[in-house]
């Protein structure tokens, strides 16, 4: 009896609380940057496309949702000849961000995703691409890895020596 | 067998192995570099460690490489203790310190052994705060590409290409930290087995350059046993799909034949399924027509006399369904005049003896090559005759007491213990310079010693009444009798079907001890030899049949110019032609009916041994493409002739083991196992590659029936053990290295699925065959022109994939550089033989025969003459033009190569759905 009457209590006293529910949508709830929402592709420091197509968010993705097919320019860089996300079968994981070695992938805290035509659910590299770093600015993949570019040369990359000269019996 | 302990756990194991071989068999993880099964090892790498201990009390043991210690009776070893583990994780961290950051743009990024390893050994975070070395790369050529940051200094790419290829331009450069493997300057790299450094180098270093201009991770695609198409070894191939369209062709392992390495005109050729010239649609004079059109139906279903042509570059099916269509009388094997006389004795030679696999030929220790260029012809099969001739080596280092497999070792005696290598025939080549006893002589010469040889073995052996032994004979008898496992090996090359005789004769006279291989040109030559034994048709009868009342000519796809340019003769006096045509070709036929290509569709061939080989489609048919037989049978239906019931590829197989016994149960497959997915258990997109035609995920299709699924859906390759693997692949070893947790040992019993019939049933006793006088007499006049092949212009087929087209040789004539002084010639002139349009290149060499000239024509190109008089050479004008076409053709393979480049892409976006369920 008397536990029940303390239930009843304590339920009446939470009347005055703070509310949580906000009335969307004329008044949307803060989401963290962090939180896991639309996905877009994102550029590097110079603007250039940071996805090198390297197929490691697809194949992390659970439901198999991205579809990209890599093909190299003139400049010597990967980059995806399409990049597909079918968003009628994306389920948020943020999988693929987690996968991606050169932070273009990312999960934004847009969750407005409505259509009524699964079709338009359906997200090609131009849909995708934005024209920031998103959360993780400064970072550039080329800067790091071994292969030659258009402007950058061998050697040039941070922490790199400059390229070896085979014919030199110097150590 | 021996018993030895590892991690404290008896295992028994087969002796004169190595222990990391023993570990791999027992199917234990133990990381390693640069041991490789088929090279043995040298120690490099140190990544092998483990700790062996003297004796049941010892608790401290010491540290040694598995790959470089025997296994012994009673041996003890750790793999797993924190010694040697910590160790192997030391080297991994000291490969990783000037690895480059590329993992995301190295083409060989998930199938990478070096990944594999690293990940093994529990290495993952960068001890290292200095700056990484870096190299420059350089140009190899269309087929490789080069990233040398990437290297890890393990000696494999070099111990391949010199030491068991025999390549000489590609070398270790510079020490320590500048090691460097390249070719002394940039340049295409020469040896023929260079596409294997892609497969051998553990690392991305070498990567395979046209599949990288259109990649797929492994991971991501559709895999399927297949059967090389381009040479008659029939190596065992897997091909790889993605969105559609074949990738690449890599190396499937086959205890029989290829074992681990395949040539390059395998590797690459396969590339001319994707060629702009293949057939997609139906045509009827040259228009394109729906299989409805009723002058197309009519013309299909016309009565009257059809003469069938096969061809040696379709399947087995193929051409049985052709032979039964129009009657074996009515069948015409392929139009090159030589043919059939060759099939129709390496058929009667398959019925007398069983041919050698290539695994068998690396056992030899004698060899013998009549008149044949096999490291032209059958590229694949010099390279296993160039392991043989280590195996005195290996006898002198076993002697020594020192393990077969310790290669410095076995390199280093071999100087001085060579394998007999006896070569009688024509034109420079990689074994013709190895050969102890040569003899430079013409294809009859060399005809006429065989049939002497065989004579000097064995009393009974018919000999020519003329011509007397040579001394080179003499002594290769002496050889051979000596030898213990003889290796006798000729071909088709020179056309002429003495050299066969001549070689079952030496056959005869040394008994079972001796080994027998003959190549044949194609894939499927001795497919045909085969349908043959009950008739056929010569082109010189089909020409007559065509003069004297109206016929209909139905034609398999033919890829040379030579029999190109017959088929259009015959086209002008046949009544109307239709052909089976794979790739687009001039000439006019009345109906084309397109058919799909091997990889898109299931079908069988017959290697130079009989081996009968089946491959399984990779991708979809496009467009109105349908396999030949299925056209074959539309036909049959049409006109009403047998083979009109037949419903489907199994009842077709079926009659042909009807006709032919021995094929028997090649082709069944136990209806109570589970198919076996073709995608790997992690291809990716599915729910999106199609999304932007269609967002209901259409469902896969599938043949009823068919051991293999085109889905995920099925068992994996690792649970399904007896059918042939569509891909190689193991939990933790992603690599082509996975490969050794299929097998027993390297060479071992086969892998299941690989025991194949062999169409021909050794039931006859064996004959000698008599010399026949018109073999060497032949009437002429001039010089003698002889054949020569090359790897990369020979095969009409390959040379469609671009790669392949690029690095083609252009028509060659050799001389003597006497000849050359007589006839007022220098080398690298453009010269023309009689009246014939054709420019070939001069060339001086000191291995033609005395009157004789070799000449090597490439597939599209024809020289219809066997000798010649009157030589006409260009002046500076003319070798202008040559010059400027072929610079033309080189722009427009380029050209080809980028519209065919962006049209895939395309099609990569666009997949074609035709044969997709669910949406039509
Ligand atoms: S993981 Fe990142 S870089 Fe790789 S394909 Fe996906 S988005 Fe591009
Ligand atoms: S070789 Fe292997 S480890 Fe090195 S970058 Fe390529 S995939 Fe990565
Ligand atoms: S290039 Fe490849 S095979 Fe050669 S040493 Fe380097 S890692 Fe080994
Ligand atoms: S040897 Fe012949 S069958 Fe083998 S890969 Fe080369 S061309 Fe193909
Ligand atoms: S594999 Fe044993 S030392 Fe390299």
């Amino acid at each position: 009896m008397w536990s029940q009457l303390v239930t009843i209590w304590r339920v009446f006293v939470h009347l005055f609380d703070k509310k949580d529910t906000v009335q969307y949508p004329e008044q949307k709830p803060y989401l963290a940057p962090r939180y896991r929402g639309r996905i877009v592709l994102t550029r590097d420091p110079d603007g250039d496309e940071r996805c090198v197509a390297c197929n490691l968010c697809a194949v992390a993705c659970p439901v198999d949702c991205i579809a990209l097919q890599k093909t190299e320019d003139e400049d010597g860089r990967w980059r995806p000849a399409f990049f597909r996300i079918n968003f009628s079968r994306c389920i948020m994981c943020g999988l693929c961000e987690e996968a991606c070695p050169t932070y273009a992938i990312q999960l934004t805290p847009d969750v407005e995703m409505c259509e009524y035509e699964r079709k338009n659910l359906v997200y090609e590299k131009e849909h995708l691409t934005i024209d920031g770093q998103g959360k993780y600015p400064g970072y550039s993949f080329y800067r790091k890895a071994g292969i030659a570019i258009k402007g950058k040369a061998k050697g040039e990359a941070d922490q790199e020596k400059p390229p070896v000269d085979v014919r030199s019996l110097l150590p | 067998m021996v018993q030895i302990f590892i991690d404290k756990q008896a295992y028994e194991v087969s002796e004169g192995q190595n222990l990391l071989q023993a570990c791999l068999s027992l199917k234990l993880n133990l990381p390693y570099f640069c041991w490789h099964p088929a090279m043995g090892s040298v120690g490099a790498c140190r990544q092998c460690a483990v700790t062996q201990y003297k004796d049941e009390a010892d608790t401290r043991g010491k540290m040694i490489v598995a790959c470089m210690t025997p296994v012994e009776e009673g041996m003890r070893v750790s793999l797993n203790g924190p010694d040697e583990t910590h160790f192997r994780e030391q080297v991994i961290a000291a490969l990783m310190t000037h690895h480059p950051h590329d993992c995301p743009v190295c083409a060989e990024g998930g199938e990478c052994h070096l990944q594999d390893m690293t990940v093994m050994t529990g290495h993952y975070a960068r001890q290292f705060k200095g700056r990484k070395t870096s190299f420059n790369n350089q140009y190899l050529g269309p087929l490789i590409k080069h990233e040398m940051n990437r290297c890890i200094t393990c000696f494999r790419c070099v111990r391949f290409y010199r030491d068991y290829a025999g390549g000489d331009d590609l070398s270790a450069q510079a020490s320590k930290n500048h090691l460097y493997f390249g070719r002394q300057s940039d340049g295409v790299l020469e040896s023929e087995f260079a596409g294997n450094l892609v497969e051998v180098c553990p690392t991305g270093v070498f990567t395979d350059k046209p599949f990288g201009d259109h990649y797929s991770r492994k991971w991501d695609m559709q895999a399927a046993p297949s059967i090389c198409q381009h040479c008659s070894v029939g190596c065992n191939i897997s091909l790889s799909e993605r969105y559609g369209s074949v990738r690449r062709a890599t190396n499937r392992f086959d205890a029989h034949l290829n074992g681990y390495f395949l040539c390059d005109r395998g590797r690459y050729g396969f590339d001319f399924v994707n060629s702009p010239a293949r057939c997609q649609q139906i045509r009827l004079r040259g228009k394109p027509a729906r299989w409805q059109d009723e002058q197309l139906q009519d013309m299909l279903g016309s009565s009257g006399r059809w003469i069938g042509v096969g061809s040696s570059h379709a399947s087995l099916e193929d051409n049985f369904a052709l032979q039964q269509l129009v009657g074996a009388e009515n069948f015409c094997p392929g139009l090159d005049d030589a043919q059939p006389a060759l099939m129709k004795l390496h058929g009667e030679i398959l019925q007398q003896y069983p041919m050698a696999s290539l695994a068998e030929m690396e056992q030899a220790d004698a060899v013998l090559i009549l008149g044949e260029d096999i490291n032209r012809s059958a590229p694949r099969m010099a390279l296993a005759v160039r392991q043989a001739l280590l195996n005195k080596a290996r006898d002198k280092v076993e002697s020594l007491k020192v393990p077969r497999w310790q290669d410095a070792a076995v390199r280093q005696v071999l100087p001085d213990n060579p394998v007999p290598l006896i070569w009688f025939g024509y034109g420079e080549s990689e074994l013709q310079s190895r050969a102890l006893v040569q003899c430079l002589c013409d294809d009859q010469e060399a005809a006429r010693q065989g049939f002497l040889l065989a004579g000097l073995l064995s009393e009974e052996a018919p000999v020519p009444q003329t011509g007397q032994a040579s001394q080179q004979s003499s002594q290769a008898a002496e050889i051979l009798k000596n030898a213990r496992n003889p290796l006798l090996i000729g071909g088709w090359s020179a056309g002429n079907p003495a050299l066969l005789a001549a070689l079952a004769n030496i056959r005869k006279a040394l008994g079972d001890k001796a080994r027998l291989a003959i190549a044949a040109p194609e894939m499927n030559s001795v497919g045909l030899s085969l349908l043959i034994q009950s008739g056929y048709l010569t082109q010189g009868a089909v020409k007559e049949a065509l003069e004297q009342e109206p016929v209909n000519l139905l034609v398999l796809d033919h890829q040379s110019q030579a029999s190109q340019s017959v088929l259009t003769l015959l086209v002008k006096k046949a009544r109307q032609t239709v052909r089976l045509g794979l790739l687009e070709q001039e000439g006019s036929q009345d109906a084309l009916l397109p058919v799909a290509a091997f990889s898109e569709c299931s079908g069988s061939a017959i290697n130079y041994q009989g081996r009968v080989q089946s491959w399984q489609p990779a991708s979809k048919m496009t467009g109105d493409c349908m396999p030949g037989w299925q056209w074959l049978v539309h036909l049959a239906r049409m006109q009403q002739r047998p083979l009109a019931d037949v419903e489907d590829l199994g009842q077709l197989r079926h009659k042909l083991a009807q006709c032919h016994g021995q094929l028997g149960d090649v082709w069944r497959t136990d209806p109570h196992q589970p198919a076996v997915a073709q995608q790997p258990p992690r291809y990716s997109g599915r729910t999106a590659m199609l999304a932007n035609q269609t967002v209901h995920e259409p469902k896969p299709y599938q043949e009823p029936q068919a051991p293999y699924r085109q889905s995920m859906e099925g068992v994996d390759t690792r649970k399904c053990p007896t059918r042939p693997m569509p891909y190689s692949w193991w939990p933790g070893w992603n690599s082509n290295q996975s490969v050794h947790k299929f097998q027993d040992e390297y060479r071992g019993p086969a892998l299941p699925g690989q025991t194949r019939s062999v169409a021909f049933a050794h039931f006859e006793s064996s004959c000698w065959f008599k010399w026949r006088p018109q073999w060497s007499d032949r009437e002429q006049v001039g010089y003698r022109i002889l054949p020569l092949k090359q790897i990369f212009g020979s095969d009409g087929l390959s040379l469609k994939a671009p790669a392949i087209e690029e690095l083609h040789e252009r028509a060659q004539l050799w001389m003597t550089p006497q000849l050359a002084d007589k006839l007022g010639m220098q080398a690298g002139q453009w010269v023309q033989c009689d009246d014939q349009p054709l420019w070939m290149q001069a060339g001086l060499s000191e291995q033609v025969p005395e009157g004789c000239l070799l000449a090597y024509v490439p597939a599209d190109e024809a020289l219809p003459v066997t000798s010649c008089e009157r030589f006409a050479v260009a002046d500076l004008q003319q070798a202008e033009a040559i010059e400027q076409q072929h610079q033309g053709r080189m722009e427009g393979v380029r050209e080809r190569r980028q519209t065919r480049q962006s049209w895939l892409l395309h099609q990569d976006e666009f997949i074609p759905i035709r044969f997709v369920e669910g949406l039509n």
